[in-house]
């Protein structure tokens, strides 16, 4: 019995060695930005703020707009901003100031202007009307949302989710480094180097720019990582977004090691582990 | 009660040396085809060494018994190097015979060999524009093979040659194929070991590392730089994007520079700091090494 308690410490103790370096690596959550979700309650007729909650809580009432830039919970650099929409879709102040540079924008079906210093993401959703001002990096506005941009914006995308055309209207004030106009199926058209104030696209009449204000060649989108980031892509790449948690990802070989030897021992390990704890019970019942 | 404890016991118990027993078949299958696989490549990369040795270093097309009829026969095969004014007097390209021509005949699939020195990377390189991952868990002889072989993207083209190769590769935990790519992370291992040479049909072409760094595997609809979407520069704008991002992404400045027209390899394997994380090691060709005869009946057409 002794040899055989032996056979499964030794069986049990290769199954943990093997899998152990398969589990995921612990990863450092100290600079994970805040999220503020941000709603217009018709009722007190005004704009209000939440943090530290996951989604919008209609047990708070949450905090005026005021406390977005003042405050120990202010906004800070990096971190998301979403906007609601409330139950009737209706506005009465549409203006958000945020002084900050976000990580994140997010506007869901909401009608806003927003200040803001600088965006890296910027989410524009179906059904919402916005108006941004600061310099955006990357912008994804989606299906019938209609949105200007005041500033410049150096990846501009608008996207289709269901129907092959593009539904959106979208002005940009600033210049546009690079446009993608994209349908289920990817990517239909490309454009570069919008001189500023000619991007135009609307869901009738497409991209109303004049063919001398923008380019029709270029390299795909405008590297926007060398700028921000320093020696690894590891803390410009882990940051989810509402669009790219939807994609699939690159279609890129994998090269990592086949486990499957490891996993069946640890299966081995866990049924006999099992086998021993029915048989234990078994004897002591 | 018991007696069903006893009977679920008994179950978990087989179903335990069931799996035991698979796992162990497995690792054996395993050991024996990385065993033979790793066998007949260390019979190709001796023939190739005795190829090196027995051939004299370089050979001209004067010496070359081919001379009058490969030379005139072949001129698309000449490197673009060598392309010069019809004014300009001909100077003969000097050639030898390819040391991987036994590998390449062997195997129509076979792209190049990869070898780096005073490192395990030293095995041939897959193309297969058909299938990319066709040899990911084959090994040269299309057998299963957990090591696979070296991949080139075939987005990748070594005929006319795109301005950047990029070569996939496992991560061994025994080291094989690109299982110590990795070490590239430190700048002294980078220092010691920063030539690589791709043996190509044509001619040997010498690499020296440029950058080494992670990244990742990104979603489609990520406005990021990705290194795997780089393959040729046709304008100054789109060498300078890729320069200057792995420029910005290397883990230390290797000392190397690069201008359009330059040419790159790139060497891309697994990492763990993130999901679908990579290992990158980029290098720029900086010099050609011999040109070889041409050993297939088409070769150069």
């Amino acid at each position: 019995m002794k040899c055989f308690k032996k056979l499964v410490s030794f069986v049990a103790a290769a199954a943990l060695c093997t899998t152990l370096p398969l589990l995921p690596s612990l990863k450092a959550d100290a600079a994970t930005p805040a999220t503020f979700y941000v709603k217009y309650d018709i009722d007190m007729n005004q704009w209000r703020m939440q943090t530290g909650v996951d989604g919008w809580n209609d047990e708070y009432e949450g905090r005026e707009l005021y406390y977005l830039n003042n405050g120990d919970d202010r906004v800070k650099d990096g971190d998301i901003v979403v906007v609601l929409a409330n139950e009737t879709g209706e506005t009465g102040n549409t203006e958000i100031k945020i002084n900050s540079h976000l990580s994140n924008l997010t506007i869901n079906r909401a009608v806003a202007v927003v200040h803001a210093g600088g965006i890296d993401n910027c989410y524009v959703l179906g059904e919402s009307y916005a108006a941004i001002n600061g310099d955006v990096t990357n912008a994804y506005v989606y299906d019938d949302a209609s949105c200007t941009f005041n500033s410049n914006v150096t990846n501009l995308n608008l996207i289709s989710s269901q129907n092959d055309t593009v539904d959106s209207n979208v002005s940009v004030g600033g210049t546009v480094a690079y446009a993608s106009l994209q349908n289920p199926g990817g990517i239909i058209k490309e454009y570069y180097n919008f001189a500023a104030g000619s991007f135009d696209y609307s869901n009738t009449g497409g991209l109303m720019t004049d063919d001398s204000d923008f380019s029709k060649t270029g390299s795909g989108p405008a590297a926007t990582t060398a700028a921000t980031t320093t020696t690894t892509t590891a803390a410009a790449t882990t940051t989810t977004t509402a669009a790219s948690t939807s994609g699939a990802y690159d279609d890129v070989p994998k090269t990592g090691e086949n486990h499957l030897a490891a996993w069946l021992f640890t299966l081995s390990a866990l049924s006999f582990a099992g086998c021993l704890a029915l048989r234990k019970k078994t004897v002591t019942d | 009660m018991d007696d069903k404890k006893n009977n679920m016991s008994v179950r978990l118990g087989i179903l335990s040396v069931l799996f035991l027993a698979a796992a162990i078949s497995l690792l054996i299958f395993q050991h024996n085809m990385s065993e033979r696989s790793e066998e007949n490549l260390a019979q190709m990369r001796e023939n190739a060494a005795d190829v090196s040795a027995s051939s004299p270093a370089e050979s001209t097309i004067a010496d070359n018994p081919m001379k009058e009829t490969e030379s005139s026969e072949y001129p698309s095969s000449l490197p673009e190097e060598s392309v010069m004014e019809s004014t300009a007097p001909v100077t003969p390209i000097e050639r030898t015979e390819n040391p991987y021509r036994d590998s390449f005949l062997a195997n129509e699939d076979m792209g190049a060999w990869l070898k780096i020195e005073g490192t395990v990377i030293d095995y041939p390189v897959m193309w297969t524009p058909r299938e990319e991952t066709y040899y990911i868990e084959r090994n040269f002889e299309g057998k299963p093979d957990k090591n696979g072989c070296l991949l080139l993207d075939t987005d990748s083209c070594l005929d006319p040659l795109t301005t950047n190769l990029i070569i996939h590769g496992h991560n061994m935990r025994s080291g094989a194929m690109f299982g110590s790519l990795m070490k590239y992370s430190e700048e002294a291992y980078c220092k010691e070991h920063s030539r690589i040479t791709l043996y190509t049909e044509d001619c040997e072409r010498r690499y020296e590392v440029i950058a080494a760094f992670r990244s990742q595997v990104y979603k489609k609809t990520d406005q990021v730089f990705k290194f795997y979407k780089f393959f040729q520069a046709d304008t100054q704008e789109e060498f300078d994007d890729f320069y200057q991002n792995i420029k910005a992404l290397s883990l230390y400045d290797t000392g190397v520079t690069a201008e359009f027209g330059d040419h790159f390899i790139t060497l891309s394997t697994c990492a763990y700091h993130v999901e679908n994380g990579r290992f990158v090691v980029v290098a720029k060709e900086v010099e050609t090494g011999d040109y070889y005869y041409p050993f297939r009946e088409n070769q150069g057409d």
